[in-house]
């Protein structure tokens, strides 16, 4: 549907219900106890059954994630490797993970793989779960017979220790209004409870998240907010690199002297195992095969401890980027976009080292 | 805290729960206070003073005329000289200084006025008339005792209608704070339906046309003919979706606590001449000036010439009242000098009005007229200055040379088709009454449907009222 066909429908239904509301009477009768009920229910009703009815469409939110899950369910349904490698993170795997490399190095171990990158700056693990929602709704069915599927599932500092990191940032956009639906703005609120997170969650956005969930559950401006999936850009998957922002020296030195000494590692919070993996399990259900853990390396330190920490606490199989010789292959402004993220060589070194721990872990199948 | 903004759902339920839970009129009219209160710092609490001292100056005149009536008139001056000053302080001090600077320059003279960043409190110019119309109601004997401060205090605060209106009159809403509120179904079916109805108005129509017209009118020296000219058609609905939205919410808000507010629009884009669209567009306010500044320099009583004088200078005022600037001055000026023209076109031609042939012929163009003359008009309301208003203008007339430049006109759909359907299609006498049932609960669960229904097609990022900035 085109955008002025589209403008102008929404127009003409408005003056539609205008006129229907205009010319409904008013008559003059004692007021009900059941009036109020009545106006509620039926406005809640709609809104939700509406909503349901817009999911249940081929509409989706105009925004990059979508065009990710888009990405994701072309790659899945042309998917006939024996292994379906989904993977989760924000830019450090988005930018760290090259996923074509990746592919081409397990072939080389004899393993048949599509990696499905979902990875996607910005994203928190709320936004990546409604992400996955949308997805798996769409793809309905399960593996092919035979297939593998399995999610690398990113551990990340930022990500791990503030369950809303990003929402400040984009809210009010398209995308925060879109994850945030009554069931993950929930899960997040109760998520920032978490007193073992390091910091403590600042939590300052309680309102700000029940205004979303609002505006989301009574689909406000949702003929702004949606386009036809045919119509919206897929993702091209994974793009690493990026213009370099690196200021300033660069070294792992303390990351490789802390390999050498370690120190002890910050135990993980407790809502990633109690919600977040709940949550994904429960999501992904019988599809999943395997979950598996992994961390991406940052030339700062707080994420290589926080990645080992989470390692040695999770009872899933994890890949901690604690690793030396790694380390110092990375160890030069070569590597790097800025002091986080990886760029395009950087990414290439990381991957091969991926695919062989990958392969270490025996979570492929042949 | 917009109408149409989750914040304000909020708010609204909240304060509705509690005022229908409390079986005391004071105890609600407390509750109904508190909430205003809320309600005004939301936007900047630092204002709340201002607004006390309006309501307390009021007060305390109204009191002053009930005890001591042989000086009622010097009390009301007093009174209005200073609900009036603080306007000027807050509203036009660095107008009348850009005022006295270009004065001086057009005198040979060059004085550059001092910078002052004096904040604009919001809806100063609509509790500053609530202020007015008090003391000069009390003074007139429209209400008979003196009463309460917090009565006062409710009626210049009430927040449904204090930060654009509608200006109610003193002795149409005190009543209404004294007698315990009841709800029947036909408030609440009416409440219900202002409010959609309103929304519809703001959040679909208004604006959706707010970022079009706001793209041309930023730069209308960039664009052609055709999309300068569907720009200025677009703010001609624009306008009066959000000003008419605005108002209708604000109208039901009202009846859902039980206080009746006359209606501020009656279609004024049906009106065939311009003393007609000021009986229909922003009533309360036109009807003020009417009552509270035309009648008073004299209105019609002193003979024809000064009839139109006073016509052009109540104008003027309203014009300047609306915000201080030329461009409002000039909007004003237009409306008045249009007014006057209409009083002497009508006692030159009385036939072309009174007899049934020719005023049917007549009537299309009439109305024609009217209409263009209201568009072109609100150009210096729109533009930011003199020189856009120019540039609008002379797009307006095609004749200004465009080969070179931008063409986007707004699509015409979005344009006319509201405007057309909600004034000759809603609450027209002549169309016959669809059968709905009028069974209650019913009606409201239709109306709960089509409440849902409205809030999808909402634009999303939520636009200030045009009005707010008055």
């Amino acid at each position: 549907m085109s955008g002025w066909v589209f403008e102008n429908g929404v127009v003409l239904v408005g003056v539609a219900l205008l006129l229907l509301v205009g010319s409904l009477p008013a008559p003059a009768r004692r007021l009900s106890p059941l009036a109020v009920p009545v106006l509620l229910v039926a406005l809640v009703g709609t809104a939700l059954s509406f909503g349901l009815a817009v999911r249940r469409t081929d509409f989706v939110p105009r925004s990059g994630v979508a065009a990710t899950m888009k990405y994701g369910l072309e790659q899945t349904r042309a998917a006939r490797e024996t292994n379906v490698l989904f993977i989760d993170g924000g830019s450090f795997a988005q930018r760290g993970i090259d996923a074509r490399l990746l592919a081409i190095e397990l072939e080389r171990y004899g393993y048949s793989v599509r990696p499905v990158q979902l990875a996607l700056g910005a994203t928190n693990h709320f936004e990546r779960y409604q992400l996955y929602e949308d997805l798996l709704a769409r793809l309905g069915t399960a593996p092919h017979p035979g297939q593998r599927w399995i999610l690398m599932a990113e551990t990340n500092f930022l990500y791990d220790n503030q369950p809303l990191a990003q929402f400040a940032g984009n809210q009010d956009t398209i995308r925060a209004l879109h994850y945030l639906t009554p069931a993950n703005a929930l899960a997040a609120l109760a998520a920032q409870q978490d007193p073992s997170l390091q910091p403590p969650s600042e939590g300052p956005w309680r309102w700000n998240l029940l205004r979303h969930v609002l505006i989301n559950a009574f689909n406000v401006g949702v003929t702004d907010r949606l386009i036809a999936l045919d119509e919206l850009g897929s993702a091209r998957g994974s793009v690493p690199g990026g213009r370099r922002r690196l200021r300033g020296p660069l070294s792992m030195k303390a990351q490789l002297r802390e390999i050498k000494n370690p120190t002890p590692d910050p135990k993980p919070a407790r809502w990633l195992r109690r919600q977040r993996e709940r949550r994904l399990l429960r999501l992904w259900g019988d599809r999943l095969d395997e979950l598996v853990y992994f961390g991406v390396p940052s030339t700062l330190a707080p994420q290589l401890k926080h990645a080992r920490g989470f390692c040695r606490a999770t009872r899933h199989k994890c890949i901690s980027p604690d690793d030396a010789s790694l380390l110092s292959s990375l160890d030069a402004k070569g590597y790097w976009v800025d002091k986080d993220h990886l760029n395009r060589k950087g990414a290439r070194a990381y991957t091969v080292w991926l695919a062989a721990r990958l392969v270490e872990l025996q979570v492929l199948s042949k | 805290m917009l109408f149409n903004s989750a914040s304000f759902v909020v708010f609204l339920l909240l304060t509705l729960t509690v005022y229908w839970a409390l079986p005391w009129l004071r105890a609600r009219r407390a509750v109904l206070l508190l909430a205003s209160a809320a309600f005004y710092a939301f936007w900047d609490y630092r204002f709340l003073a201002l607004l006390g001292y309006v309501t307390l100056t009021a007060h305390l005149a109204g009191r002053a005329v009930h005890a001591w009536p042989q000086h009622g008139k010097r009390i009301v001056g007093l009174t209005v000289c200073l609900q009036l000053g603080q306007l000027a302080i807050f509203k036009y001090t660095s107008f009348f200084l850009a005022a006295v600077a270009d004065l001086a320059h057009l005198a040979g003279r060059e004085w550059t006025p001092p910078e002052l960043d004096i904040l604009l409190p919001i809806g100063v110019s609509f509790y500053t008339f609530h202020g007015i119309s008090y003391v000069v109601d009390v003074y007139r004997g429209k209400l008979a005792r003196p009463l309460g401060l917090s009565v006062v205090a409710l009626y210049i605060m009430f927040f449904p209608q204090l930060v654009a209106g509608p200006i109610v009159r003193a002795d149409v809403f005190i009543p209404q704070t004294e007698k315990p509120a009841r709800l029947d179904a036909r408030d609440l079916i009416t409440a219900s339906k202002l409010i959609v109805i309103g929304l519809i108005c703001k959040g679909v129509f208004a604006d959706r046309l707010g970022p079009l017209v706001d793209r041309v009118f930023a730069a209308p020296a960039k664009f052609d003919n055709a999309t300068v000219a569907s720009a200025s058609v677009g703010f001609y609905a624009q306008i009066y979706f959000d000003f008419v939205g605005y108002s209708t919410m604000a109208i039901g808000i009202s009846r859902l606590f039980g206080f009746k507010l006359p209606r501020n629009f009656d279609f004024p884009y049906r009106a065939a001449n311009i003393t007609e669209f000021w009986r229909r567009w922003h009533i309360s306010l036109s009807s003020w000036l009417r009552d509270y500044l035309y009648i008073p320099l004299g209105g019609n009583r002193q003979g024809t010439f000064k009839q139109y004088r006073n016509l052009f200078l109540t104008m003027l005022l309203g014009g300047l009242w609306h915000g201080a600037s030329y461009n409002f001055v000039l909007w004003g000026a237009a409306h008045g000098l249009a007014l006057a023209a209409h009083k002497l076109f009508r006692s030159q031609q009385p036939l072309l009005f009174a007899s049934g042939v020719s005023r049917y012929a007549w009537a299309p163009l009439a109305w024609l007229l009217t209409q263009a003359f209201v568009l072109v008009a609100w150009v210096p309301f729109r533009a930011s200055s003199f020189a856009d208003t120019a540039t609008v203008l002379r797009a307006l007339s095609f004749t200004r040379a465009d080969a070179d430049l931008k063409s986007q006109p707004l699509p015409l759909a979005l344009l006319l088709i509201p405007l057309l359907a909600e004034h000759l299609l809603l609450q027209n006498p002549r169309l016959p009454d669809l059968r709905w049932p009028r069974r209650p609960l019913l009606l409201l669960a239709l109306l709960g449907v089509c409440f849902a229904l409205a809030l999808p097609l909402l634009e999303l990022h939520v636009q200030s009222f045009i009005y707010f900035q008055f």
